[in-house]
């Protein structure tokens, strides 16, 4: 929000501040599901503002969530019918949001089971999310955030094979670590203004075709030695850092090409920002 | 018994708890097991809904200082008395508690006192009767050595021994809630310190950061100011003479626009109410309170707002008398070019503080400056803009000219002695 913006709401803030103290309505709802023959569970999660945390659970829960929220603003969101969970919050229209995340906005921790295969679709607003996906075994992902700070990690094997994995961030921070435990086939991430790191490490399985949208920002690659690299660039005033890389043609080739196991093609295009590739050994 | 003697047997019987594997009687009996819970805490409210896997569903809770059983009152239960707490804590173990443990962890729960207490805690146990295990005794915890001390006798619950021991399993489980809370705490406390320390890193390592906000920032004014000039356009359009009624005031009068604009911040809420009152107590002004209330506050936000236009226009006049005096462009400037300038004037300090924000962590301190600048001249030119209004009448009679004449005086007479001969 701008500065303007902000002078011009201070006054409004400290009043809706003094004005709400004592209205705040605090409330936790725990949510736990055994699992009983689902061979699939779709995820919707929706949440406007606040921190979000979401990891695996213990074998045999279908999936456990906890969500901490103030009924005068928010409306807690759960339903599970049929092998569809619908979690989150919603609301906060009325809420003055004033660029930091804080505890004020809400929680939500969401433990999934860790032996159904799942389709997870998050949307998420202005968040501070912490994603685990590690032990878990997802078929596909799409997340969508606005203006926050994201960590999705793959910090376990994902033992189903993930057909799609669809990234939009707003102005955000977006760190996606340990992509080759992901198991993917195709990863797509697009970015507004922000940093995007991309960490490619773990065991991989497979090639993996990645598609990378940044408008204005930073995009960091960590990629394993002995995993081939192909880049494909379309941007515009964008640098790029083509360490131990060779152009042929129009694109960029890692040195181990033709002799790697697995492959990694990146398609880049961006408007203004730099990319930057550190290899891990 | 002494206490060594009561926390060794305590500790054998823990021991021997632990060598067990869970017995086939204590898992779960029936298909009828425990499919979801749902536990939902408030100030008011603490309330436990359970469904099992025929499709039954249980409610407890209480709610409002009393006790409900699936929607059926069944006593009282105090804020904050033995029972409310004892069945917060237990929701609270129960959030926590991995799956397994959750049936015997409800099952296990005593109530204290009795009546509503009794009640609850015979229904719950009801409902899970024969549908979930007990807590599990740890199976994969490797199990502790005996302590080398005789055999005790077997505590006989209600004798001297078995309350020594119940009273300190009892305790032994108050230390361990209390335990995990702490731990909970602890995790807490990590959190906020790994947040402080992702908050300490120097800015200079996110410069992608600073630009993208700043570009961003820089859009948010350049929306207001493209709302500011529509909004000035459409009451050049309308009513040009009183927008420019009201610029002369600022530009002739500015001192005094500003001291009425800061005395009329100060009564509007005076007046507002004094209105009121006097329609309240004049009984037959009572329907004009309808229009009063909803429209002064109306009123006094397009004054500000209008007056805030009204400089931008006199601003950009002032700038145009400047750039272009003596020429033709100035014959060619207009009401709409002066708000168009005018505004773009009275917002171009912020734009520049973004600018500057830019350029990194060194030059904050300028920043700072600029945009406490940008706030003061914003402050300044609601102020002086809302007196103006108040001043002019809304434009309708400015107080003095829009173009002085110069005045008819012969300097040569003003020195001139005069003859008093």
């Amino acid at each position: 929000m701008s500065n303007l913006l902000r002078g011009l709401t201070v006054a409004l803030a400290i009043f809706a501040t003094v004005a709400d103290a004592d209205a705040q309505d605090w409330r936790t709802l725990t949510n736990r599901r055994q699992r009983a023959g689902e061979q699939e569970l779709r995820v919707r999660v929706r949440f406007g503002m606040g921190k979000i945390e979401v990891g695996a659970a213990e074998s045999g829960t279908l999936y456990r969530s906890t969500i901490r929220y103030d009924a005068d603003t928010f409306r807690p969101l759960h339903d599970y019918k049929a092998g569809l969970l619908t979690v989150g919050i919603d609301g906060g229209g009325a809420h003055v949001w004033t660029g930091e995340i804080d505890d004020d906005a809400g929680r939500l921790e969401l433990a999934l089971g860790p032996n159904v295969p799942l389709d997870l679709d998050f949307e998420m607003g202005a968040v501070d999310a912490d994603i685990e996906l590690g032990g878990l075994r997802i078929r596909r992902a799409a997340i969508s955030t606005g203006a926050s700070d994201t960590r999705l990690r793959f910090s376990q094997q994902n033992p189903e094979r993930l057909e799609g994995l669809t990234v939009k961030a707003g102005a955000a921070a977006m760190q996606i670590i340990g992509l080759g435990n992901a198991n993917a086939e195709q990863l797509s991430v697009s970015g507004g203004a922000g940093e995007i790191v991309l960490d490619f490490s773990g065991a991989w399985r497979r090639d993996l075709a990645c598609k990378v949208e940044m408008g204005l920002g930073a995009l960091t690659l960590r990629i394993p030695r002995g995993v081939g690299l192909r880049v494909d660039k379309d941007t515009f005033l964008v640098s790029f850092d083509s360490q131990e890389l060779v152009k042929r043609g129009d694109a960029y080739y890692s040195l181990d090409w033709e002799e790697a196991e697995h492959h990694l093609t990146l398609d880049i295009s961006g408007a203004l920002g730099s990319v930057d590739v550190h290899w891990l050994n | 018994m002494s206490l060594v003697a009561a926390l060794a047997l305590s500790g054998a019987l823990a021991g021997t708890a632990m060598t067990q594997e869970p017995t086939p009687s204590a898992q779960a009996v029936g298909p009828a097991g425990l499919l979801s819970s749902a536990v939902e805490l408030s100030r008011t409210e603490a309330e436990l809904r359970l469904e099992f896997e025929d499709g039954t569903e249980r409610s407890f809770a209480i709610r409002d200082g009393r006790v409900w059983v699936d929607g059926r009152d069944v006593g009282a239960a105090p804020r904050n008395g033995q029972l409310d707490q004892a069945w917060r804590t237990l929701l609270r173990s129960a959030m926590a508690a991995p799956a397994r443990d959750l049936g015997g962890l409800l099952t296990d729960w005593q109530a204290p006192g009795d009546g509503a207490g009794e009640t609850l805690d015979a229904e719950l146990e009801s409902a899970l009767a024969g549908r979930v295990a007990p807590v599990a005794a740890a199976p994969a915890a490797r199990p502790l050595p005996a302590p080398d001390i005789p055999a005790p006798d077997i505590p006989v619950p209600g004798t001297g021994i078995g309350q020594s021991v119940e009273r300190y399993q009892a305790r032994i489980e108050e230390l361990e809630a209390e335990l995990r809370d702490r731990a909970d705490s602890l995790e807490q406390l990590h959190e906020t310190l790994a947040r402080l320390d992702r908050d300490r890193r120097p800015p200079w390592t996110r410069p992608f950061r600073r630009v993208g906000q700043a570009i961003a920032d820089i859009f948010s004014i350049i929306a207001i100011y493209a709302v500011l000039v529509g909004l000035g356009f459409v009451a050049v359009f309308f009513g040009r003479r009183y927008i420019e009624g009201v610029a002369d005031t600022v530009r002739h009068a500015t001192l005094r626009s500003g001291l009425v604009g800061l005395a009329g911040g100060f009564l509007v809420l005076p007046a507002f109410l004094l209105g009121i009152i006097v329609l309240t107590i004049s009984v037959v002004g009572l329907p004009l309170l309808l229009v009063w209330v909803p429209l002064f506050p109306v009123a006094v936000i397009l004054a500000v707002l209008f007056g805030y236009l009204a400089v931008g226009h006199a601003a950009g006049e002032a700038l145009a008398e400047r750039r272009f005096h003596g020429g033709d462009w100035f014959k060619r400037a207009n009401s709409y070019y002066y708000v168009l300038t005018g505004t773009g004037l009275l917002l171009a300090l912020f734009v520049a503080a973004n600018v500057v924000h830019m350029a990194g962590p060194w030059l904050d301190f300028i920043k700072g400056l600029l945009t406490f600048l940008a706030v003061v001249l914003t402050w300044a030119a609601f102020t002086i803009g809302f007196g103006a209004v108040l001043l002019s009448r809304g434009g309708t009679t400015p107080p003095v000219s829009a173009r002085p004449t110069a005045p008819d005086v012969n300097i040569g007479d003003v020195f001139e002695e005069e003859s008093h001969v």
